[in-house]
């Protein structure tokens, strides 16, 4: 009995041990949440136990309850405005105070060749994240910043698959001739090209720094002076593996098509032309013909032919995958990213695929030495006809819709004159097949000094090989005629030809960084100082052959020699550069910070070579005295400045210290035979130098009202000098050869940048943000060292750079009184007549206006493609597991002047758009268009102000409804988060100009537009 | 739920709206109403074969006349139109508008040539261009006879005609009231007269059209005659009437009736050449 009693207690107290312990394996953890600055409770506040999908919310009194697993100690709370907090689980009562988003300035910023606090950064840094830049489906990185930050001006000037990218312009256009304004991108710290940028997958990348003033450009010197664009892609970090799966598909489709009249439209008008022309001419089409162009009974012979739509009118697919893994231990951490890129052109010998490989690797090698090795692997091959882009939409834009594509029994056409494009798009006109290989790696070892504090360095290996091939087969197609007996006739083609070219590159970068940073009390100092060594070399060998006599064997052995080209190339490239950086800040309060940098470029004279490029910055966080502490609503007031010098020795030509000459091929025949020779070139400048650019930033930043608002606004100024121009000076032939570049050109380039934030938790479930920034970049030329007999309406000089220049069309000769009594061009005097353009007499030879249209009435007429301009506003909703978020996004400031048949009715016989409907007519004086014309060199087709259009938009540029699927539904497939999306690019947009995109930057209208993308996607995260 | 529901709704509209946001085009501008035309004709009192055309037309702003000949001319609405020769005509009107063209057309029968002038009225003259003319055939008829006007066959009294000559046509014709023409139909061969070598022979057609002039005044070149006609001056061998070494420019006729044609080529001081011929 005893016995029985002493086994039931000790199994009573075994299951108490277990049901203890049972208890303990899953411990309830009580605690309250509050608002660090108003000290009230946080309602809706996520807290979630670390690595599981465990999570509770607290109630109107800022308290929660949760179970945590025996294995867990951390938990993480959410909250919006506030920023994230990891709080280990110390106790079974927990009091967790949560810091305004304000203290996410604590957050560090990726600056050039390390970190900073965001609080404590003194130059003018913009941010774009990971979740951003997933949010737009496109291919090409590039396009993801646009709208998302001020100063960054984009323009993407095409849709092409693979070559959709944008021209990026950190806070405007400064330079002129040839010079660029291309950024500078870096990624991790390494110098790479904008295909390395731009062809990043966006699900590798951390996020995006743009450094737009001097001190944060200048640690990049002579690399520097068109701001930089810093890419910071995914790390691992230590804890359980987490995987991830993302997958979408979508449409691409064009933003818009011109509005193209028909045939029994374009027959009308084109009688009218005809007429306009000769008033005793016959009607071109008959009644007849144009009631059957009507009528569409005969598409044959009297065809209704929408050329664009037939090339461009369709869908195309885009899809994208990408698996990530990521996860580690203290000692080693990795990431890892597989990316596939598939877009579809809107015809189908179009298309372009991208594979991205990634893995970035990180080992704690001693508890002071670690080593980083980062290889990223990027495959493309792009797929186009062998005709090119400008050709296939020259002859899209210009065939008349009058003339038949593709005949009834599916022959193909020949358009009269022109090239039938549904030929020079179609799978039998050959290929263009582009691959590029490339792989990039960057290898870092950082090691802490232990007996100095602070006090570290790093070496970094970046090696990079690419290797490219392009292979072109051009067989053109055979294309029929009608007879008049309703018979065809199919005509021979020409024979096939064949181009191939290789290229290869590599580029070895060393660099050595010594970094210092410690903080003594309120004194906080740091350093860093780096040496960096770079070479690279390219080499390209190109051949051809044309006149194949059969398609069978697309190779060069095939084809035979008379004709055959063979070309190649070679380049080297090299770079050492030391730079110096230091800050310092007392209390968090006064910063300041001094760096500078010394290049050598090889692109200079020998004892030209070396330059340094200083910056100074200096911020003051008000918020930190003493007098704004009782103010609540301001969180954070800073305000900053920063001056500095960097350099561009990106210039046209790289050797214009040596006397050149030029290669004239097969020009000097010497016994009858052609000879290559050589002819004097450009004559030696040996001064020649860099872009010089002063940048002069004064800035503040504000966070209000406990996150509820951001204010950061800066005024910037930039004078770049020593831009290479050539005098425009006339030299006597005798001197036998051209003037050198020099470096005298100027430009004045300044404006303003504002971005508002606003963050807000309705309630429990319901909260919005609202963000919006604002661009204003102006420039002028200060200095172009023009020849003083350029009449002064043509002077570059004083105006905004990169101007469209040509006649002020100051309306219509409304009738024939208007006509007689209006100054007129003297070169068209014989068929100009009321209904055409009138233009301004501004001047003459002797500066006043003469009563004569010439080359002295030329002047300014806009600032030209590039937006003064640039705005977006973006916001979302969450509500529960929804989400929607947009991005507006528009320019103004901005023109395009088009040309040819992208803005003038028949030209070269070719196409004629809606908007001529309303043109001049006797009896429609007062029309915005000129009277039809078949003539293509007239008055009215002279460069003016007539064809300059308001090329500013509002572009709805991104738009995402997300659900993010519920735990009980995720258990089911053993995910942590689901989240299914629709998403789209460029669905709206609202402009004046007609018939191309506002973005467009083609005259005649010959590109492949921008796309309107409808993408629909799932991530899963295990 | 309804709320629930009621946002399921909405994001699904929402969705439906973004997505279709670029299904909402722009209306295409007009070409406007076509141009109407009508044509009305009527003869004009006092002028022969004239006639007023009138056009009538909406939406338009230019007008075309096809006076009947094809060609077509910019005018206003109204104009006026001749007819040297009899025959069915058809005119038209076009009018141009914006929205297009019309064509109005109407045929005008013109009963009789114009002869309401000089030379079409006289009774010579008519008998000339009224027939297409051979040399005489018959032996017997000296169709070609050379000498002095006062014994036109002193020099040769005429003989069998060349076969080259035989076939040989002249048509003469007016084409306006004051626009005539010569047609000198060669067929296989032309024959050579004392300024073409081979002398006397056959040798290429010299076919030819010319204009001339007709006059009743014989004066200038005398002799007899009732009428003449005068080519280009100073034009044998390449124009030329009977042979191609016809003595002068004016020829004269001699008598004419419906079938016969006499004419003489040279004035009364040079040696005469005279063609006797026949209608077709």
């Amino acid at each position: 009995m005893h016995m029985k009693f002493q086994i039931k207690a000790t199994l009573l107290l075994l299951g108490m041990i277990t049901c203890t312990s049972l208890l303990w394996a899953q411990s309830t953890v009580i605690g309250t949440v509050t608002g660090k600055v108003s000290g009230a409770p946080l309602e809706g506040a996520t807290i979630k136990v670390k690595g599981t999908k465990i999570a509770a919310t607290t109630n109107k009194a800022g308290t929660f309850s949760i179970n945590v697993p025996a294995n867990s100690n951390t938990l993480v709370v959410t909250y919006v405005g506030m920023a994230d907090q990891e709080v280990p689980v110390t106790g079974a009562n927990l009091s967790i105070v949560m810091e305004q988003k304000e203290s996410a300035l604590n957050e560090v910023v990726v600056v050039g060749y390390g970190t900073q606090r965001k609080s404590n950064i003194t130059g003018s840094i913009s941010t774009v994240k990971t979740k951003e830049l997933v949010q737009t489906p496109v291919g090409d990185l590039s396009n993801a910043l646009t709208g998302r930050v001020s100063g960054v001006i984009t323009k993407q000037t095409n849709g092409e698959p693979g070559r959709d990218g944008a021209q990026i312009f950190i806070r405007g256009n400064a330079t002129f001739g040839g010079g660029t304004m291309e950024p500078l991108y870096v990624v991790d710290g390494i110098v790479r090209n904008a295909r390395d940028f731009s062809q990043l997958d966006a699900n590798e990348v951390e996020s995006i720094n743009i450094l737009k003033d001097a001190a944060s450009a200048a640690i990049f010197g002579l690399k520097g002076a068109n701001g930089v664009i810093l890419v910071t892609t995914k790390r691992g970090k230590s804890g359980k593996i987490t995987a991830s799966y993302s997958f979408n598909y979508g449409f691409n489709k064009v933003t818009r098509l011109p509005d193209n009249l028909g045939s029994y439209e374009y027959g009308v008008l084109y009688n009218e032309a005809k007429l306009n022309d000769n008033p005793n001419a016959t009607p071109e089409f008959s009644n007849e013909r144009l009631q059957a162009f009507k009528n569409g009974t005969d598409p044959d012979r009297f065809p209704n032919t929408n050329w664009m739509d037939l090339v461009l009118g369709g869908t195309a697919t885009r899809m994208q995958h990408n698996l990530s893994f990521n996860g580690g231990s203290d000692k080693v951490k990795y990431f890892t990213s597989l990316g596939y890129l598939d877009e579809k052109g809107l015809y189908p010998s179009l298309g372009y695929k991208r594979y991205n490989i990634r893995t970035n690797l990180d080992i704690q090698i001693t508890s002071t030495t670690k080593f980083s090795a980062d290889i990223a692997a990027r495959l493309e091959n792009r797929n186009a006809p062998p005709n090119s882009t400008s050709f296939i939409f020259e002859h899209t834009t210009r065939n008349p819709p009058t003339q038949p594509a593709i005949f009834s029994n599916g022959l193909l056409a020949q358009p009269g004159v022109y090239v039938n494009p549904l030929s020079a798009i179609s799978d039998e006109s050959g290929y263009n097949r582009i691959s590029d290989n490339t792989l990039l790696t960057n290898f870092q070892i950082e090691q802490k000094i232990p007996w100095v504090q602070g006090l570290s360095v790093k070496g970094v290996l970046a090696f990079d090989r690419g290797f490219n091939y392009t292979k072109v087969w051009n067989t053109p197609v055979p294309l029929s005629v009608i007879n008049p007996n309703n018979t065809f006739t199919t005509n021979p083609a020409g024979a096939p030809k064949l181009e191939k070219s290789f290229g290869e590159g590599k580029s070895t970068e060393l660099q050595a960084h010594i970094n210092y940073e410690r903080r003594f009390k309120k004194h906080g100092v740091s350093a860093f100082v780096l040496f960096l060594q770079k070479e690279s070399e390219n080499s390209e060998l190109n051949a051809s052959r044309v006149g194949y006599t059969s398609t069978t064997l697309e190779i060069l052995n095939a084809g035979p020699s008379l004709g055959q080209t063979i070309g190649d190339g070679e380049a080297r490239f090299g770079l050492k550069s030391m730079a110096a950086r230091v800050n310092y800040d007392f209390d968090n309060k006064y910063l300041i910070q001094v760096s500078l940098r010394q290049d050598q470029s090889e692109n200079f004279a020998p004892d030209k070579r070396t330059g340094y490029f200083p910056a100074l910055s200096l911020g003051w966080v008000v918020t930190k005295e003493g007098f704004m502490q009782n103010i609540s609503q301001v969180n954070f007031f800073k305000f900053k400045g920063s001056i500095g010098q960097l350099g561009s020795d990106r210039i046209p030509s790289r050797f214009g210290y040596y006397n050149r000459f030029d290669l004239v091929t097969n020009n000097y025949y010497f016994g009858g035979i052609s000879q290559n020779g050589l002819t004097p070139g450009a004559s030696a400048n040996s001064n020649l130098t860099w872009e010089v650019s002063t940048k002069t930033d004064l800035g503040l930043e504000a966070r209000l009202w406990n996150g509820l608002f951001g204010i950061d606004f800066t005024y910037f100024k930039e004078r770049r000098s020593d831009i290479l121009t050539t005098r425009g000076l006339a030299v006597p032939l005798t001197f036998g050869g051209a003037l050198p570049q020099e470096n005298i050109g100027i430009v004045e380039n300044k404006g303003i940048e504002l971005t508002l934030t606003h963050d807000k938790r309705l309630t429990k479930n319901l909260s919005y943000y609202l963000k919006g920034n604002f661009t204003m970049a102006k420039n002028k030329i200060i200095e172009a060292a023009e020849a003083a007999n350029v009449p002064a309406g043509s002077k570059i000089t004083g105006r905004p750079n990169n101007g469209y220049y040509g006649y002020q069309a100051i309306g219509i000769f409304r009738d024939q009184k208007d006509y007689d009594n209006s100054p007129k061009t003297s070169a068209f005097s014989n068929s100009t007549g009321p209904g055409d353009i009138k233009y301004a007499d501004l001047s003459g030879p002797n500066g006043v206006p003469d009563g004569v249209i010439d080359q002295f009435d030329i002047t300014y007429l806009g600032g030209g493609p590039l937006p003064e301009v640039t705005y977006a506003f973006n916001g979302g909703i969450i509500y529960k597991n929804f989400e929607f978020n947009f991005l507006f996004q528009g320019a103004t400031g901005v023109q395009q002047l088009l040309i040819q048949n992208s803005a003038w009715a028949f030209y070269n016989g070719g196409r004629v758009t809606g908007e001529w409907l309303d043109r001049w007519t006797p009896d429609n004086s007062n029309a915005p268009l000129p009277r039809l014309s078949l003539a293509s060199d007239r008055n009215n087709n002279l460069t003016s102000s007539f064809w300059v259009e308001d090329a500013s938009f509002l572009r709805l540029r991104n738009v995402e409804i997300a659900y993010t699927l519920t735990s009980s539904i995720l258990n089911k497939i053993g995910a942590n988060q689901v989240r299914i999306y629709a998403n789209g690019q460029n669905l709206a947009t609202f402009t004046k100009i007609k018939n191309v995109d506002p973005e467009n930057s083609n005259a005649s209208g010959w590109y492949y537009p921008q796309q309107m993308t409808f993408n629909f996607g799932i991530s899963v995260q295990f | 739920m309804k709320f629930k529901s009621k946002f399921h709704l909405g994001t699904l509209l929402m969705f439906i709206s973004l997505f279709s946001f670029q299904g909402c085009k722009k209306n295409k501008g007009e070409l406007g109403t076509g141009a109407k035309a009508s044509l009305s004709v009527s003869p004009v009192v006092g002028n022969a074969n004239t006639y007023a055309l009138k056009g009538t037309a909406e939406n338009a702003f230019r007008y075309q006349w096809d006076r009947g000949d094809g060609n077509l001319i910019s005018k206003g609405l109204d104009d006026t139109v001749y007819f040297f020769t009899r025959g069915t005509y058809k005119v038209k009107f076009y009018a141009y508008g914006r929205g297009g063209f019309a064509v109005d057309s109407q045929s005008i029968v013109v009963p009789t040539d114009d002869q309401s002038v000089f030379p079409l009225n006289n009774p010579t003259f008519q008998l000339l261009v009224s027939k297409t003319w051979k040399f005489d055939p018959s032996p017997t008829a000296a169709a070609i006879i050379v000498g002095p006007d006062w014994n036109p066959g002193a020099y040769y009294g005429g003989g069998p005609l060349d076969p080259s000559q035989l076939d040989d046509e002249y048509t003469f014709s007016a084409t306006s009231k004051t626009t005539f023409n010569l047609n000198y139909d060669a067929k296989a061969n032309t024959f050579n007269g004392g300024n073409v070598n081979p002398n006397y022979n056959p040798g290429p057609p010299r076919s030819f059209n010319t204009p001339f002039t007709f006059s009743t005044t014989i004066t200038p070149v005398g002799g007899a005659g009732i009428a003449t006609f005068t080519l280009p001056a100073g034009t044998p061998p390449t124009i030329f009437f009977g042979v191609t070494d016809i003595p002068g420019n004016v020829c004269r006729i001699l008598s004419i009736t419906p079938t016969t044609l006499v004419v003489r080529a040279g004035n009364t001081l040079d040696p005469t050449f005279t063609f006797k011929l026949i209608a077709k």
